[in-house]
């Protein structure tokens, strides 16, 4: 297909240029699988405290308690904050891809001017830019698919670390360690479980029980925001440049002619 | 802007046919000053009249070749795949040619794409800027020879204007010993462009 053919070529031709682009784009697959899996595990150990708690106040006990109140509260404003880097992780990719587009349209002017001259419409080769990059980015999105699924133990252990962290520094930011173990005491008082205190807040396995399956999460959503931005942005930005382009070439022409004629 | 006006791109077209024959190559007589805004003011009297789709242009320094495409794909940037049996036997044989990258053509060869690429997008009218001076004699007159081959039944035609007297002198039938105005049955158009 003349479409596809003109499509690789192009990005062997523009080796340099499409591997910033690469690294930028796996960069943001990166990051959105990261904020994805930690908004998991902290789901998930958000629902396990919830399960745990219920089985420690089983006979009526308030579960109102500040710590309790915090924890809770700390899961929740984690949840918002991994939310909301994302969005803010797609919105600087949107706006790279804007201008990516709009520069690399400018950029490759002189091919531009070709295509418009044969007869191609702006949208055909704002299409044949845009292929280009979707290419690019889902070559990386392979890539750190594969590397990340690879590695997937030791990152969803980094992961979760990180999670832990978070969630500690969120709410000993609300409650003094004191008042978390009288709590905590409180909590447990008379109870046989097979968690010990900060189990309650952290849960997950026991330490020598086999660990469960790793993986990361968030691939779907990550591809398709990453797609939708790059047609968005750079099929806007393109369109736009060219269809100026195209306007400058009709201009051009008639402004030698007055001066002819 | 072009879309409306049907009936000026038809009369214009018409103009610019009974000017050229089909199928044939036309020489046009300008001076060397004067080539770059003759060669403009063509091309624009074809944007005025609407029929820029009409239109192939031969430039040597503004090639509009695509480096990174092979010359194959650039021959077909705009037509199928089976336009290819327009070109002549030599040259659809010559697949070390057709699949070279485009990037490193000599003028002589820039300029065989060019006019086969608008012959294959079926343009009725081929335009060029003179032709390289880098071409002797006997290649301009090989190449020439291939072209009116190729152009031969089709509805192209192939429009050279040319500072060089002898070329004129030397197609006598098809030459312009001064520069026609293509405008003149669409004097109308200038309010709108």
């Amino acid at each position: 297909m003349r479409f596809m053919e003109r499509v690789t070529s192009a990005i062997r031709y523009r080796k340099r240029i499409y591997f910033g682009e690469l690294l930028l784009a796996a960069l943001f697959c990166l990051t959105s699988l990261a904020l994805w899996s930690l908004r998991h595990a902290n789901a998930n150990m958000r629902q396990g405290f919830l399960n745990r708690l219920e089985m420690l106040t089983t006979n009526g006990q308030t579960t109102s308690s500040r710590v309790v109140q915090a924890v809770k509260a700390g899961y929740a404003s984690l949840d918002g904050r991994y939310v909301a880097t994302w969005w803010l992780a797609v919105a600087i990719t949107l706006l790279l891809s804007l201008g990516f587009g709009w520069w690399s349209a400018h950029n490759r002017r002189a091919e531009s001017e070709t295509y418009l001259i044969l007869g191609k419409s702006p949208f055909d080769v704002a299409a044949q830019y845009v292929v280009e990059s979707l290419l690019v980015f889902v070559g990386a999105f392979l890539f750190v698919g594969l590397v990340t699924f690879l590695l997937s133990d030791s990152l969803n252990h980094l992961l979760m670390t990180q999670s832990r962290n978070a969630l500690t520094a969120e709410f000993s930011s609300t409650v003094s360690s004191s008042t978390a173990t009288q709590s905590l005491k409180a909590l447990f008082e008379h109870k046989l479980t097979e968690f010990t205190g900060p189990g309650l807040f952290f849960p997950g396995p026991p330490p020598n029980a086999p660990q469960p399956s790793h993986q990361l999460y968030g691939f779907v959503p990550t591809l398709l925001t990453g797609c939708g931005t790059i047609i968005l942005g750079q099929g806007t930005a393109a369109l736009a440049e060219l269809s100026l382009l195209r306007r400058q070439l009709l201009h051009t022409a008639s402004s030698t002619d007055q001066v002819n004629s | 802007m072009t879309l409306f006006h049907p009936q000026m791109a038809q009369s214009f077209r018409d103009h610019v046919q009974t000017l050229f024959a089909p199928g044939t190559t036309s020489f046009v007589f300008v001076s060397a000053d004067s080539l770059s805004q003759t060669f403009a003011a063509y091309t624009q009297a074809f944007v005025s009249g609407g029929c820029t789709k009409a239109l192939a242009l031969v430039d040597e320094t503004d090639t509009g070749i695509v480096p990174y495409l092979s010359v194959r794909a650039n021959l077909l940037i705009n037509s199928r795949g089976q336009a290819l049996n327009q070109l002549p036997e030599a040259l659809r044989q010559d697949t070390l040619f057709l699949d070279q990258p485009a990037s490193q053509l000599t003028p002589a060869e820039s300029l065989y794409v060019q006019f086969f690429r608008g012959l294959m997008g079926k343009r009725p009218v081929i335009l060029a800027k003179g032709l390289p001076a880098a071409m002797v004699p006997t290649e301009t007159r090989a190449f020439l020879s291939f072209a009116n081959q190729a152009l031969a039944g089709t509805h192209s035609r192939f429009v050279i204007l040319t500072a060089d007297q002898s070329l004129i002198d030397a197609h006598p039938d098809h030459s312009f010993t001064r520069a026609p105005s293509l405008a003149a049955a669409s004097d109308g158009t200038k309010k709108h462009a």
